[in-house]
């Protein structure tokens, strides 16, 4: 069941990732200044961002609703809870968890709505706040709500931007992605002017993405692991640093990308090799994206590192408390 | 590359099956006291945890040295203390009681775990 739950965990973080952040680079990177854009490249991105969405959102969905069972055996401490129709409503409608879950799949079956409806204007707006929703509610569940008063408060509000910037920064990798490819490929040259304004939108994007990313991660840090003792000394504060290093490691191949690859693009008349290289850089930061989200995934069925330890309340007894849910 | 970065991220994954035994919402002390002694019996057992808990998937029992019941099967969180615990009792005899909890915390993560108390200073 762990299983279950840490792969559930990672096609929904990619999934909701993806859609949110595919329909924020319409909004940034190619709403702003239509007179610089080519006649059909919104049109073009508009049928892929359509087909992609569709599939991510019924990936959100399914993938929320294994989530849901995973859930439901962790509480109920047996694989076969999860089967049973009593359980599963317990958890929807009489937990915590159920309760703001239950916000989360209404959105994803809207977003499918939303992705299934006749070609309207109203759809583009409405997916884009659905996909918003999405992303902000995943924040409602999990280890920022574990605390109190206004530790809790600070917690849920830091970890709704972290995961705002992480949706603008790795959804948008994706997108950027296909950009480059059509760039790339042998008709492409009329992509490569737009890739030329494109890809410094999506850099100015990066650096706010990035600045939020970090204050948000220390404080996530200093709330979930307390101490850098605590950061090397346990398990849970030792995939915590893998995770950051695989952040630093992506802000460095971003940093390469603007700075080296960038200038090369803009600046060389023969286009092709710059793009080549960016396109293969891109790759290699969704790769780290996509590690990071593993790493994340599991994280979030491992108690904080601030909660580790025994208890030895009052008298000889010792109280440990252990994880009854892999009998 | 890229290859090389899924499998990483899989085996990070594996790890995570693998490991992770600890637990979320701890015992942070109880009424009566972990490993204490009582004078009279109680009226009510009530165990304080470390995080809120989902009063549906929460219990706790109590039974004595025989292995048998002695407390009133109404477990409940009292309104306004969602990280704590009570169960009424019994009368109870003296002697040596045992106290098996089983909770869920609000990040639907469950722990265990017994304690013993006595009543009557024997």
């Amino acid at each position: 069941m762990a299983e279950l739950l840490i792969v559930s965990r990672l096609l929904q973080f990619a999934s909701v990732i993806v859609v949110f952040g595919c329909g924020a680079f319409r909004l940034y990177g190619l709403g702003v200044d239509p007179t610089s854009i080519s006649a059909n490249a919104p049109t073009t991105f508009d049928a892929w961002f359509w087909r992609l969405t569709t599939v991510g959102a019924v990936v959100v969905l399914v993938s929320a609703l294994s989530l849901t069972l995973g859930v439901t055996a962790n509480m109920a401490g047996s694989a076969a809870a999860a089967f049973d129709p009593d359980t599963i409503r317990k958890v929807l409608f009489a937990t915590s968890f159920g309760r703001a879950w239950c916000w989360h799949l209404v959105f994803a079956v809207l977003a499918i709505g939303v992705c299934l409806a006749p070609r309207a204007r109203w759809r583009m707006p409405a997916i884009l706040v659905l996909s918003l929703l999405l992303l902000v509610s995943l924040g409602w569940v999990g280890h920022a709500v574990e605390g109190r008063g206004a530790t809790r408060l600070v917690h849920q509000i830091n970890q709704t931007v972290h995961l705002l910037a992480a949706g603008l920064w790795l959804g948008g990798l994706l997108p950027l992605a296909w950009l480059l490819g059509l760039a790339r490929s042998p008709s492409g040259t009329a992509w490569i002017s737009l890739a030329r304004d494109v890809v410094p939108r999506f850099s100015q994007m990066g650096y706010a993405a990035v600045a939020f990313l970090s204050a948000t991660g220390v404080l996530n840090t200093l709330l979930l692991v307390g101490s850098t003792q605590a950061l090397v000394g346990t398990p849970y504060g030792r995939l915590l640093g893998l995770k950051i290093l695989l952040f630093l490691a992506m802000v460095t191949v971003a940093l390469f990308n603007r700075f080296r690859l960038l200038p090369r693009l803009r600046w060389e008349a023969q286009a092709s090799a710059p793009v080549a290289a960016l396109a293969r850089s891109v790759l290699f930061e969704q790769g780290l994206g996509f590690a990071i989200l593993a790493v994340v995934s599991v994280l979030g069925t491992w108690p904080p590192a601030i909660h580790v330890g025994v208890h030895r309340s009052g008298g000889a007894d010792l109280v440990i408390a252990h994880h009854p849910v892999d009998r | 590359m890229r290859r090389v970065m899924i499998t990483l991220a899989f085996g990070a994954a594996a790890l995570g099956a693998a490991a992770g035994a600890q637990a979320h919402a701890f015992l942070d002390h109880a009424s009566p006291a972990v490993g204490g002694s009582v004078p009279t019996a109680p009226a009510v057992v009530t165990l304080w945890f470390t995080q809120d808990l989902e009063p549906v998937f929460s219990n706790v029992t109590v039974t004595n040295e025989a292995g048998q019941r002695v407390d009133l099967g109404n477990t409940r969180i009292p309104p306004g203390s969602p990280a704590e615990l009570q169960i009424g009792l019994k009368p109870l005899p003296p002697g040596a009681y045992l106290i098996s909890w089983h909770v869920v915390s609000v990040d639907t993560h469950p722990t265990e775990g017994t304690f013993t108390f006595e009543v009557g200073g024997g």
